[in-house]
C-alpha cells in the first residue's frame, strides 16, 4: 500500500512538473485512481500513462 | 468476490460534450430509486414541525464561529460575504422579474438543460418544488412550482487538500461563481418566455437535497451530502424555480443508499464523530443522521474540515469507477488506504487509517441554537449560578433580547 511519503513525493512531482498546464487537473484525478487500484491490485490499464509514470516511480519497493 | 450487476445506469458526461458514462448497480446494493421515504410522515412532519433554515435555527453558533476562526479564514470569509452579496440580493428578487420573450408553447426542458450544461453546471435536473421542505421564513417566497436542481462542481485539486485554506478558496469561489451562473440562467428562461426564481445556494429556501434525489441527480450519502455521479459530494447546489413548461426527471437507484452502509469510511473517519453508522427514520426518510453539535466545532475551528468529502471514494473516483471495482471485488475502492482515508489537521499533524485526532469535552461545548435562545439559556444559568441579577444586568440582558429582535433573523449565510 502507498505510505504517505510516498503519495507526497508522487503528488509533490506531478505538481512540479503539470501544475499550471491544461492536464494537471486530468492527471491528477488519474493518479488518485490510479493509486487506489494499485492499491487493490488491480491493472491500471485504463489509467493516463503519464499518472502511471508516476505510479510507477513512487510505489513502495519490495 | 465478483458481484451480480442488477441494473446499469447511463448518465451524461462530467462536462458538456463528455461522452455519457455507465454505472453498473450490483445486485446487493439495490434498494429503491432515490431514498425511502414515508410520504405520509413526510407531510406531517412538514405541517407539524416545519424547517426552518439553519441560519436561524442556528444562528447562535453561526456567530460565534466567527470568533474561533483563523485571521485568515476570517479575512477570506469577509471577502467573500462582500463579494456574495449583491448576488444573494438579485437571487432574492429575481422571482419578481417579467419575462423578456415570447412563449412558443413548448416543452423547454432540453433548452434549458444545454443551457445550464452549456454555462458549467455539472448536473441538472428537474422535479417539482416540494413545497414540504420549505423553510418556514420562505414559504410566501416561492413562487414556481417546476424546480431545476443545478449542481456546480468544485475544483478537484483544491478539494484533495482538505481541510486546508486553498480548499476553502475552492468552496467559497464556487459559491461566487455559481451566484453568478444562476443568474445567468435565470435571464435565459426569462428570455424564453418564462419566469424564474433563483434560490441562492447561500439563502437556501430548503433542503435542497430531497429535490435533486427526486430529480435523479444522487442519492444522500452517509455523510449528509447530496452523492452525484461524477463529484460525489465535491459540489455547491441551488435550484431555479419556474412557470416554464418542463418535463420532471425521475429518481435514480445509483446503489448508494446500501453502498454507504458497506463504505463507512466518512463515518470512521470524522474527527467529531459526528456521523452515525446506522440508519434511523428522520422526518419521514430513512438517513444516516449527522450529529450537528460534533460537526460544527471542528469545521469552525479547521479550516471548515469536510473530512467527510474528502475521504468518500465516490468524491475522489467518481461514481463509474467504484461501482465497478465494486462489482468486480466485492470491495470498496481505496478504504483502509492512506490515499483515501489519511488526512493531515493543522498544527496536529497526519492522521491515517484508524488514527482520529482527540477532542476533550470542553471542545464541544458552544451557543447553540437561535440567538434569542442561547441568551436565555445563559440567563437562565446565570440566575442558578450566582443568584438574582442586579438591575444594571436584567436592562442589559434586556437591550440584547430587543437588539435581536430589531435586527431580525437573516436568512442568508452557508448552509
Amino acid at each position: 500500500m502507498f505510505e504517505k511519503a510516498q503519495i507526497d513525493a508522487l503528488f509533490g512531482e506531478l505538481d512540479r512538473e503539470w501544475r499550471g498546464k491544461p492536464e494537471f487537473e486530468k492527471i491528477s484525478r488519474e493518479a488518485h485512481l490510479g493509486i487506489a487500484l494499485w492499491d487493490a491490485g488491480r491493472p491500471l490499464e485504463k489509467i493516463d500513462s503519464r499518472a502511471v509514470a508516476l505510479i510507477e516511480k513512487h510505489k513502495p519497493k519490495g | 468476490m465478483t458481484k451480480t450487476v442488477n441494473h446499469v445506469v447511463t448518465r451524461p458526461g462530467r462536462k458538456h460534450g463528455d461522452a455519457d458514462v455507465q454505472i453498473p448497480v450490483a445486485e446487493d446494493l439495490t434498494t429503491v430509486p432515490g431514498i425511502r421515504q414515508r410520504d405520509a410522515d413526510v407531510s406531517f412532519y412538514s405541517r407539524t414541525y416545519p424547517q426552518e433554515t439553519q441560519n436561524i435555527e442556528k444562528a447562535a453558533d453561526r456567530q460565534w464561529v466567527w470568533s474561533v476562526y483563523s485571521e485568515e479564514t476570517l479575512k477570506h470569509r469577509k471577502r467573500h460575504d462582500e463579494l456574495n452579496e449583491p448576488l444573494v440580493d438579485a437571487a432574492a428578487v429575481s422571482g419578481d422579474l417579467e419575462p423578456t420573450g415570447t412563449p412558443t408553447g413548448e416543452d423547454i426542458t432540453d433548452a434549458i438543460r444545454l443551457k445550464a450544461r452549456e454555462l458549467g453546471f455539472g448536473e441538472v435536473g428537474f422535479t417539482k418544488f416540494d413545497r414540504r421542505y420549505t423553510y418556514t421564513g420562505k414559504k410566501r417566497w416561492v413562487k414556481y412550482e417546476h424546480a431545476i436542481c443545478l449542481a456546480l462542481e468544485q475544483d478537484y485539486v483544491q478539494t484533495q487538500s482538505l481541510p486546508s485554506m486553498d480548499a476553502e478558496f475552492a468552496h467559497f469561489g464556487t459559491y461566487e461563481i455559481e451566484g453568478a451562473l444562476l443568474l445567468d440562467l435565470a435571464d435565459y428562461i426569462r428570455s424564453l418566455g418564462y419566469h424564474a426564481q433563483v434560490h441562492s445556494p447561500n439563502d437556501n429556501s430548503a433542503p435542497y437535497i430531497p429535490m435533486f434525489v427526486a430529480a435523479g441527480l444522487g442519492q444522500l450519502g452517509a455523510n449528509g451530502q447530496l452523492l452525484s455521479p461524477h463529484f460525489g459530494s465535491r459540489a455547491r447546489i441551488a435550484m431555479i424555480t419556474t412557470d416554464a413548461l418542463v418535463t420532471y426527471d425521475e429518481p435514480i437507484d445509483y446503489g448508494i443508499h446500501q453502498f454507504c452502509q458497506v463504505c463507512q469510511v466518512c463515518v470512521n473517519r470524522c474527527p467529531g464523530r459526528a456521523l452515525l453508522a446506522e440508519k434511523v427514520w428522520w422526518r419521514g426518510v430513512e438517513k444516516n443522521k449527522l450529529i450537528y453539535e460534533r460537526c460544527r466545532p471542528v469545521m469552525a475551528r479547521y479550516d471548515g474540515c469536510a473530512v467527510c468529502m474528502k475521504v468518500c471514494p465516490i468524491q475522489r473516483f467518481g461514481m463509474p469507477a467504484v461501482m465497478e471495482h465494486y462489482v468486480a471485488t466485492g470491495e470498496v475502492l481505496g478504504k483502509g488506504t492512506h490515499l483515501l482515508e489519511g488526512y493531515t489537521f493543522l498544527e496536529r499533524g497526519y492522521f491515517g487509517p484508524g488514527e482520529l485526532p482527540q477532542f476533550d469535552r470542553q471542545f464541544f461545548e458552544i451557543p447553540h441554537g437561535r440567538n434569542e435562545e442561547w441568551l436565555f439559556q445563559q440567563f437562565k444559568e446565570k440566575l442558578m449560578n450566582e443568584g438574582l441579577p442586579s438591575e444594571e444586568e436584567i436592562v442589559g440582558f434586556a437591550k440584547q433580547v430587543r437588539s435581536i429582535l430589531v435586527k431580525g433573523n437573516s436568512t442568508i449565510g452557508d448552509e
